[in-house]
């Protein structure tokens, strides 16, 4: 089976059809679509990404999962607009027109001007939406696409020679394959129509003659190498996309693009990419730019591109829209009803940003039918109406909470970031409390109130140092605020604070700490670094309080003023 | 890295202002409150960054936030038994699945089969119980006693066991069923001394031993009846009764011609299935 996929890629590769080639002599393809601001953004190389709905004009295979509009245009004579569809089945339907025109060519004998209008009708799918492989994992994420592309009229007008006009239409394959989340491969075979089998492969000039149209063959490859969860390096809201690709035809020497993408919070990126492209005895690189804005349903694009006929630099502006709601059936069968997975979780009790003191949280919400529930990367259990509800415990600090929703190998990721403070009881509160139900008038309630508002300052510091592990205090004691504070108390919220390594404690460090105090590193790392002095008679006395003067001067030496 | 500014900024404050001594306080002396040591160190500048950093959402929520402490339940295994099962409607199936939660087997909220590969409910519960096929009641391990419907087809069939705790959890595994109607013969041997032959035969039934309806000798060959009956009973040369060999002992005729013979041998069981095979039996002289 290997063999003949070899030969038949390699088949392809040679397989070229140019009789008296017209176009192909000035260096003009007008099947060879390769447009959309994004790809050539990454150098064209998008074959292996085909991520977006311009995977309709590089790499078919990717259309089981693209949806949305494309606008593409430089000026009003050269216009791409893809759109695609999603049935609802994991697959989606395509259609493409681009038009375009390449001006003043210069040619043997003077200059070149061509205009063409070309109609692209696609289909791409999983092969899991065939009954016998619906529940395998690998079909899951393989994408096959197909393109009927028709050259709806094609004109040349050439110094010295009559103008002339030519259709015909051709064919491109894709096979697209997410190997896993953080990268995926493609193989993109373009014009493979045999010359006159089904009357296409071949452009028919209407004065006469046939030309061929040439196949390419590109193998491609594209890597995130950092962005989210299940990246190879993790980082929030950036995001780096390499891509790589080689095109084989025939007409030309292997051409390599390789470009990439870096992006920001989901809604800036810049791109840039190396482009070999070809015209006729040379193959020349030229390095294209670009930038993007992506808004949860629309986008804009744009590219700085080198044209390789006429070696000139050219502006490409794409404008798209992909809204979440975006298919052709809504509901296939009652039982069933079609899943965007961007819609799959209906409702859910988290929101982003939970500041708690709780050591756990419950998570609930509503399902669509069908969807499978992970939190954690563990999976919930969905009752019957389509509800779950996870307890999870929460640790100190920062916590991320990872909700996936999955529905027939596809997943969609919401992340919700919670942060657990410790709980504190400050002693002091409590006693304000009880004076305020006590107090009589208005300016005694006042005084109250400021000095309750002072506590809860104090305390929200508390609890900051608490979470932080500078200060421990077990749950179920009260902190005293207006207690003074030891020596040995110091010593570690001071130790703990400057997060400094604590030296190892070999011997006695005074009279009334042994070495094996529990105290000892920590006093051994203030009294190194000279912030707390022992008495003169030998001993620390961790604990004895911390005098005012005492302290003022130590938090001097930390630039602190009281 | 930051330890190294640390401890450059450490330095160089302690040989600019005079190192402090401790003094022993006096009676009136006024003392440093724990309030305000926590609103000093909260102000020092490496707690000020480290507090900041607490409080930010953009900073420091990474992969390793996210808590792996294991929640699911476990299933150690899950099985079937019989293995292969005829779709008779009345052989007794029983899934067994061992399982455990990391909050003991108390919060286990329930255990369930899908049983439609088998033409049964997607959602039958099994039981700890000690009842209904259940041998101890809290063990661990889960019971469920069904049959194969009749309409089901022939062949491997999948029954996923879905383990689910009171924290919302699920775990889930599958054990595979083969369907099988037909009895085999797994082997056959025939052993002679003088002109007593016996035939013991060994039989695959889908399902118990039990629903062996019968295992038949044809041996008319050796001029004998055309269907004889083997038995496990434990008599008449069968070892031991009930269990999956069947035995036969005759004596050979004299009149029979010294020769090899292949004896025709069939099994039928209690669901209508049948399964035929042969053993060679040689006569001489």
């Amino acid at each position: 089976m290997k063999r003949i996929c070899l030969f038949l890629f390699f088949s392809l590769t040679f397989y070229c059809r140019l009789a008296h080639a017209q176009l192909g002599e000035i260096g003009i393809y007008p099947l060879d679509l390769q447009m959309g601001a994004r790809p050539l953004g990454m150098g064209a190389a998008f074959s292996g990404l085909a991520d977006d709905v311009n995977c309709l004009l590089y790499n078919p295979g990717g259309m089981a999962w693209a949806k949305g509009i494309s606008l593409t245009f430089r000026d009003f004579d050269n216009i791409t607009a893809v759109q695609a569809y999603p049935t609802g089945l994991g697959s989606s339907l395509g259609l493409a027109v681009v038009t375009s025109k390449v001006s003043d060519v210069p040619v043997m004998g003077g200059t070149a001007n061509s205009n063409s209008n070309i109609l692209v009708l696609s289909f791409g799918t999983k092969l899991n939406f065939l009954p016998v492989f619906y529940k395998q994992p690998a079909l899951q994420r393989l994408g096959i696409g197909i393109n009927i592309k028709g050259l709806l009229t094609q004109t040349l007008r050439r110094t010295g020679q009559p103008d002339r006009s030519a259709t015909g239409w051709d064919m491109d394959l894709g096979l697209l394959w997410k190997g896993s989340d953080w990268w995926t491969a493609g193989i993109s075979l373009q014009n493979i129509l045999p010359a006159k089998a089904l009357g296409g492969g071949l452009l028919k000039w209407d004065v006469g003659g046939e030309e061929g149209i040439p196949a390419t063959e590109k193998l491609a490859f594209s890597a995130r190498i950092i962005g989210d969860l299940g990246s190879p390096i993790f980082m929030e809201e950036r995001e780096l996309v390499l891509n790589g690709e080689l095109d084989f035809s025939s007409l030309h020497p292997t051409l390599l693009r390789i470009g990439g993408e870096y992006g920001f919070n989901k809604t800036y990126f810049f791109r840039a990419g190396v482009m070999q492209q070809y015209k006729p005895g040379e193959v020349s690189a030229a390095l294209n730019l670009g930038a993007g804005y992506r808004n949860p349903d629309w986008g804009v694009d744009v590219v700085s591109y080198r044209e390789p006929l006429r070696q000139e630099s050219q502006t490409y502006i794409s404008i798209l829209y992909f809204p979440k709601e975006w298919v052709v059936v809504e509901k296939l069968e009652v039982e069933k009803p079609a899943v965007m997975l961007e819609t799959a979780i209906e409702k859910i009790s988290l929101e982003d940003n939970i500041v708690t003191y709780n050591d756990r949280i419950e998570v609930f919400g509503k399902v669509k039918p069908g969807v499978e529930v992970y939190v954690n990367g563990l999976r919930a259990f969905t009752a019957e109406d389509n509800t779950f509800k996870v307890v999870i415990p929460l640790q100190p600090e920062k916590n991320l909470i990872v909700v996936e929703a999955r529905y027939e190998g596809e997943k969609k990721v919401w992340k919700y970031k919670v942060l657990r403070k410790a709980k504190v009881v400050i002693a002091e509160e409590k006693q304000i409390e009880q004076q305020l139900k006590k107090a009589l008038t208005p300016e005694e309630k006042e005084a109250l109130r400021k000095k309750e508002q002072e506590i809860k300052e104090r305390r929200s510091k508390v609890e900051e140092l608490v979470t932080l592990g500078v200060i421990e205090v077990s749950p179920e004691a009260e902190f005293k605020l207006q207690a003074s504070v030891t020596r040995g108390e110091m010593a570690t919220w001071l130790a703990k604070s400057t997060g400094l390594p604590l030296p190892k404690v070999e011997r006695d460090l005074f009279l009334d700490v042994k070495r094996d105090h529990p105290l000892a590193p920590f006093i051994k790392l203030v009294v190194d670094w000279d912030l707390l002095k022992p008495y003169p008679d030998g001993t620390f006395r961790p604990e004895a309080s911390v005098s005012k003067e005492e302290g003022e001067k130590l938090f001097k030496i930390l630039k602190v003023k009281g | 890295m930051k330890h190294k500014y640390l401890i450059i900024a450490l330095t160089f404050f302690n040989l600019a202002i005079p190192p402090v001594h401790a003094q022993k306080p006096a009676e009136a002396e006024e003392y440093m409150t724990k309030g305000e040591a926590v609103m000093l160190i909260s102000a020092t500048d490496f707690m000020k960054k480290k507090i900041s950093e607490l409080l930010s959402w953009t900073i420091g929520y990474d992969i390793n936030k996210v808590s792996r402490v294991r929640l699911t339940p476990t299933i150690n295994y899950v099985k079937a038994v019989p293995k292969k099962v005829p779709p008779d409607g009345r052989t007794v199936l029983e899934v067994l699945a061992s399982v455990d939660d990391p909050g003991g087997l108390r919060n286990i909220a329930g255990v369930r089969a899908d049983l439609s590969s088998i033409g049964k409910l997607p959602n039958t519960t099994l039981v700890d119980n000690g009842l209904f096929g259940d041998k101890k009641a809290g063990d661990g391990i889960f019971t469920l006693q069904t049959s194969v419907s009749p309409q089901v087809g022939l062949g491997p069939k999948d029954i996923s066991i879905a383990v689910a705790n009171k924290k919302g959890w699920l775990a889930l595994a599958k054990t595979t069923l083969d369907i099988r109607k037909n009895p085999a013969i797994i082997e056959a041997q025939a052993a002679r001394r003088e002109t007593l032959v016996s035939i013991t035969v060994k039989v695959d039934n889908p399902g118990r031993v039990e629903d062996v309806k019968s295992v038949v000798a044809d041996l008319s060959g050796l001029g004998l009846s055309e269907r004889t009956y083997l038995g496990n009973s434990g008599l008449a040369g069968d070892l031991s009764a009930g269990d999956d060999t069947w035995t036969l002992q005759f004596n050979l005729s004299d009149s029979v011609a010294p020769g090899e013979y292949s004896i025709p041998l069939e099994v039928i069981n209690l669901a209508g299935g049948r399964g035929t095979g042969a053993v060679a039996v040689t006569v001489s002289k």
